[in-house]
């Protein structure tokens, strides 16, 4: 018997289209995984079982009355607790704001909803998306689906978890150092950090405007490419949001890789990886090479400092946003989170703007370096194995640091230079859990990393 | 000239100048850390021309790096 919940985001969108499925069945299976995987992995916040079933009936409803179907209609979603949805309690996965309800929604949310997608709950993250591992001391650390000892990474936990577990199509998360990228290579899934300005971030957390992306995450490329277009595109409510025309992303997917030139740096980013990742890539890579693609090897102009140039950024931006909070209501702060949440105060103001004006001429140095040299950049999205929970914990110990400082050591770079990075499942490391590849290009260059993460998904 | 780090106690008199509660002089050791970090980061650039740039050129510059509509450059 089929496995509803288990289908892909663009199949049981076919099927509730043609009949072969209601959006109400769908629902249904959904809600049932959702509610027996919360209890394994606490990836939800929140399941709204007659909310999601009352969507579902009107969905249903409206195709039997031969109403424009969306092309998402009657598909259940589930989101990161950062997006506002009119009187609907958005927490930002903290306790800091309170009972707080949205008075409006969020541009993202309205898109997937004339897209015809509904929601089953709001998902677990890091408290105020400050943190990479999955902990939250609020409302419980969300755990990885694949096995809960393991950590779901952040800050986009329980979009990862949530979408590997099947308890949702999709989810949406943000990514201001890697945190929809690292939930999607813990969980094995795939996940999209588009270019700066690519999806508009109305009515969503701010943690550091500068740098802040708004990502999907989804089971396979195509459905990735699916809630991508939906989401992606200018809105007057974002005045960093790009005018730039939406391509079709999912119509380019097949064109395959033969001629494509695949960059794989020699310095930095395998500077910390474990033996079991490398062998994983180089995987990976032999299979698009397999498939036509030449590998390139190249070095990477400033790589070393680029990671810390964005938390420069991310500190000052995110101590200016939690000034008030800090002073009023610091009490509320879990203590990690109220140390990240601080030290853009030690920051000087002069080193922040330089940080700043920096990123322009570093990205054009970037771009005409690396890709006048390859057209993809293929990297380990994760350097290291996905750790266990333990081992990431504030009771770790001196290891602890270290550990968190190579979660985002190969993703962080591209959140300074704002380019867009997509993860993708690659194969499993030593402790059986999945690797991931980090697939990166120039500005808005989506639909090339979405035709190349489609053709390492045919790598046997 | 030589380079001195963030100390907790620079940290602690930000905090009492800005009214930031600190919880304790390991928060205090923590920030610097992290902070030093990213001052470091910015410090360690070599010389680029910054009079001719400004934040807001951030996102016309991405769109000016894109590619063309058939992918090309």
């Amino acid at each position: 018997m089929t496995d509803v919940a288990a289908l892909g985001l663009v199949d049981v969108a076919e099927r509730i289209r043609d009949g072969s499925l209601t959006s109400v069945a769908v629902t249904e299976a959904v809600l049932a995984r959702a509610e027996r995987e919360q209890a394994r992995l606490n990836c939800f916040l929140a399941i709204d079982r007659d909310g999601a079933l009352r969507a579902a009936e009107q969905a249903d409803r409206l195709r039997a009355a031969g109403q424009a179907l969306g092309p998402l209609h009657g598909v259940p979603l589930a989101h990161k607790d950062m997006f506002d949805v009119a009187g609907r309690l958005v927490r930002y996965g903290s306790r800091v704001r309170g009972a707080h309800r949205a008075t409006a929604t969020a541009t993202v949310i309205e898109r997937l909803e004339s897209a015809g997608a509904l929601r089953v709950g709001t998902l677990n993250m890091a408290e105020f998306a400050l943190g990479p591992t999955g902990h939250n001391a609020i409302w419980g650390d969300c755990r990885n689906a694949l096995d809960p000892d393991y950590m779901a990474g952040g800050s986009s936990s329980g979009s990862g978890a949530a979408v590997a577990a099947c308890a949702a199509y999709g989810a949406l998360g943000s990514d201001t150092g890697g945190s929809v990228r690292i939930p999607a290579a813990a969980n094995g899934v795939v996940g999209i950090k588009p270019t700066y300005g690519r999806i508009p971030r109305h009515g969503s957390m701010r943690l550091a405007p500068s740098i802040d992306v708004i990502g999907v995450l989804a089971r396979s490329v195509r459905d990735a490419a699916r809630l991508l277009r939906i989401v992606a595109g200018h809105d007057v409510r974002d005045a960093q949001s790009s005018r730039l025309p939406v391509p079709d992303y999912e119509s380019l997917l097949d064109h395959g890789v033969y001629g494509l030139r695949i960059g794989v740096p020699r310095n930095y980013f395998f500077d910390v990886a474990t033996e079991d990742v490398r062998v994983a890539m180089q995987r990976s890579l032999d299979g698009l090479r397999a498939q036509g693609a030449q590998i390139v090897e190249l070095d990477v102009p400033h790589a070393q400092p680029l990671a810390e140039l964005s938390r420069a950024i991310v500190y000052s931006e995110a101590s200016g946003l939690h000034a008030r909070w800090l002073r009023e209501r610091g009490d509320a702060y879990s203590p990690q989170v109220r140390v990240r949440a601080s030290t853009g105060f030690a920051i000087p103001a002069a080193l922040y703007y330089e940080a700043l004006l920096l990123r322009v001429p570093m990205l054009r140095r970037f771009v005409s370096e690396v890709f006048s040299r390859c057209d993809v950049l293929h990297t380990p999205t994760l350097p290291i194995p996905t750790p266990t929970l333990a081992e990431v914990d504030v009771g770790a110990g001196e290891t602890l640091w270290r550990t968190l400082s190579r979660l985002v050591h190969c993703t962080a770079p591209f959140n300074f230079l704002g380019l867009p990075a997509l993860a993708v499942p690659a194969a499993p490391a030593a402790n059986g859990m999945p690797t991931s590849v980090q697939l990166v290009g120039r500005p808005f260059s989506e639909p090339l990393l979405l035709r190349v993460a489609a053709a390492h998904e045919r790598v046997p | 000239m030589d380079h001195e780090a963030l100390s907790a106690r620079v940290v602690e008199a930000i905090a009492r100048a800005t009214d930031l509660p600190l919880a304790s002089a390991a928060d205090a050791a923590r920030i610097a850390v992290g902070a030093q970090s990213a001052i470091d980061a910015v410090r360690a650039v070599g010389h680029l021309e910054l009079f001719e740039t400004e934040p807001a050129d951030f996102l016309p510059a991405l769109e000016q790096l894109a590619p063309g509509p058939d992918g090309s450059r």
